[in-house]
């Protein structure tokens, strides 16, 4: 009588973990094709600037920001994909509008190692052109401590670490500004070895798409859409993909150093 | 006979005196904030040649309105009249002269034309609140450098010429919003001074 009684048992504790298996496998499974274990490589998400409704700058001709964005994000990413410790995600492949919050989420819950937001610029003046690299800058900073008198101002000696445990999203970026700073210059430097090509230099800005996120992040503005030549020219892929290989190229003398 | 007269007329004058001396007294009251104002006013004038006294409460000021000159920012001197009485009105009449764009080439607007100033507001701390239409954002040519321009020049001008504006926070239909065209950070108010000088200068 007994015995049956364990024989009952250990057959209901096989159908369980049977059972338990089976409900994992799909996610397990899914995972697994979303993102190879592949060790030692480093995670670079790509954001394409705008998209769906949200066309972002517009030019003479109608080139639109949201188009060029996402042909240079896919460019961009075709190039990475081919260096052996490199692993690339995009926010976005199609043509749809994704809420900033969501660009920067999937880049922290991804761990991302970089973040890279791909706009094209826009300016009242014709006559301006060229790349610019922004990073975020923690200027209005204060008004945060105004707004609450009990905390302290030290962003840069928060570690990393504590930095992405327990920061508020509005303070998140700050321990990270000397590494987005550090691949802004390296950036800058790779993309100042193209001929015919204005660069700007690296600016600071409370830019919204960098807020929140955990790790060296920067915003590129890859020319103007609204000076006549650089609309032509940003039109051309073999433009956008001369941008790119510079832009590739730091990065990997990024994650070399 | 003269003498009668005399003493009848000083009694009519004393009389009137006493009896209209409530009237005597109001005069009193009106010439003496008069005079006062009016030494005021010219010591105010001789103080700054750069506020004026006009004319039916009206005061005019010169003021610096910055627009856009390559890739920083340069300012062009305007005259802007306001109601004494109401000190918003300074700002914004200052802002609707940088919505009118510069005079002189090769300064470039830094806000949509057709842009409109519904109202602005300050309060007790100087956070200055300043009420666009949606035609900011519908004609504005996008772009983190276009956005930087737009936003800078609100701050910079109104920075230069009011002292009183401690931090502004844009306003859209009278909503905070997270950014103009989706780059600036829009959401709260610029704490000014910090934020000036290390965007641009570089």
């Amino acid at each position: 009588m007994i015995r049956k009684k364990k024989d009952y048992q250990s057959i209901f504790y096989i159908l369980f973990t049977l059972l338990v298996l089976y409900l994992l496998s799909p996610e397990l499974s899914s995972i697994a094709k979303e993102e190879p274990v592949k060790p030692n490589k480093k995670l670079v998400v790509i954001d394409a600037g705008h998209g769906g409704k949200d066309t972002g700058a517009s030019g003479v001709s109608g080139l639109t920001e949201k188009g060029i964005t996402l042909k240079l994000a896919l460019i961009l990413r075709d190039m990475l994909i081919k260096k052996p410790n490199l692993n690339v995600l995009l926010t976005r492949t199609e043509n749809i509008d994704i809420a900033p919050e969501k660009r920067v989420s999937l880049a922290n819950s991804k761990s991302a190692d970089i973040f890279l937001s791909l706009h094209v610029n826009g300016s009242f003046d014709p006559a301006q052109k060229g790349i610019e690299i922004y990073y975020y800058s923690e200027e209005n900073l204060e008004l945060f401590l105004q707004a609450s008198p009990g905390q302290t101002l030290s962003p840069k000696a928060e570690s990393e670490e504590t930095s992405t445990l327990i920061s508020t999203w509005n303070e998140a970026q700050n321990a990270f500004i000397p590494k987005s700073l550090k691949l802004a210059k390296i950036l800058d430097d790779n993309l100042r070895k193209l001929q015919d090509l204005e660069v700007r230099g690296i600016r600071p800005a409370p830019l919204y798409v960098l807020t929140g996120t955990t790790m060296p992040s920067l915003v590129i503005e890859a020319g103007f859409v609204t000076n006549t030549a650089e609309e032509s020219a940003l039109a051309r892929d073999e433009y956008l993909k001369a941008i790119a290989s510079k832009i590739a190229d730091g990065i990997g003398e990024y994650f070399e150093e | 006979m003269t003498k009668i007269q005399n003493s009848k007329l000083y009694d009519l004058i004393l009389k009137s005196l006493t009896r209209y001396r409530f009237v005597f007294f109001l005069l009193l009251l009106f010439l003496i904030p008069i005079s006062l104002n009016c030494s005021k006013n010219e010591l105010t004038e001789k103080k700054s040649s750069e506020e004026t006294k006009g004319v039916n409460g009206k005061e005019e000021m010169a003021v610096k309105i910055f627009f856009l000159n390559g890739s920083q920012l340069a300012y062009e001197e305007r005259t802007i009249s306001f109601d004494r009485w109401k000190p918003s009105k300074k700002i914004s009449s200052a802002l609707e002269e940088l919505i009118k764009g510069p005079k002189k080439e090769p300064l470039k607007p830094t806000l949509p034309k057709k842009t409109k100033l519904i109202n602005v507001f300050i309060d007790e701390e100087g956070v200055t609140y300043i009420n666009f239409s949606k035609d900011i954002i519908i004609n504005h040519p996008g772009g983190t450098f276009g956005e930087l321009i737009t936003i800078y020049s609100i701050i910079r001008t109104l920075t230069e010429n009011f002292e009183e504006v401690q931090a502004v926070q844009i306003l859209i239909g009278g909503k905070e919003i997270n950014t103009l065209i989706g780059h600036i950070d829009t959401s709260m108010p610029f704490k000014l001074k910090s934020f000036s000088e290390t965007s641009l200068n570089q």
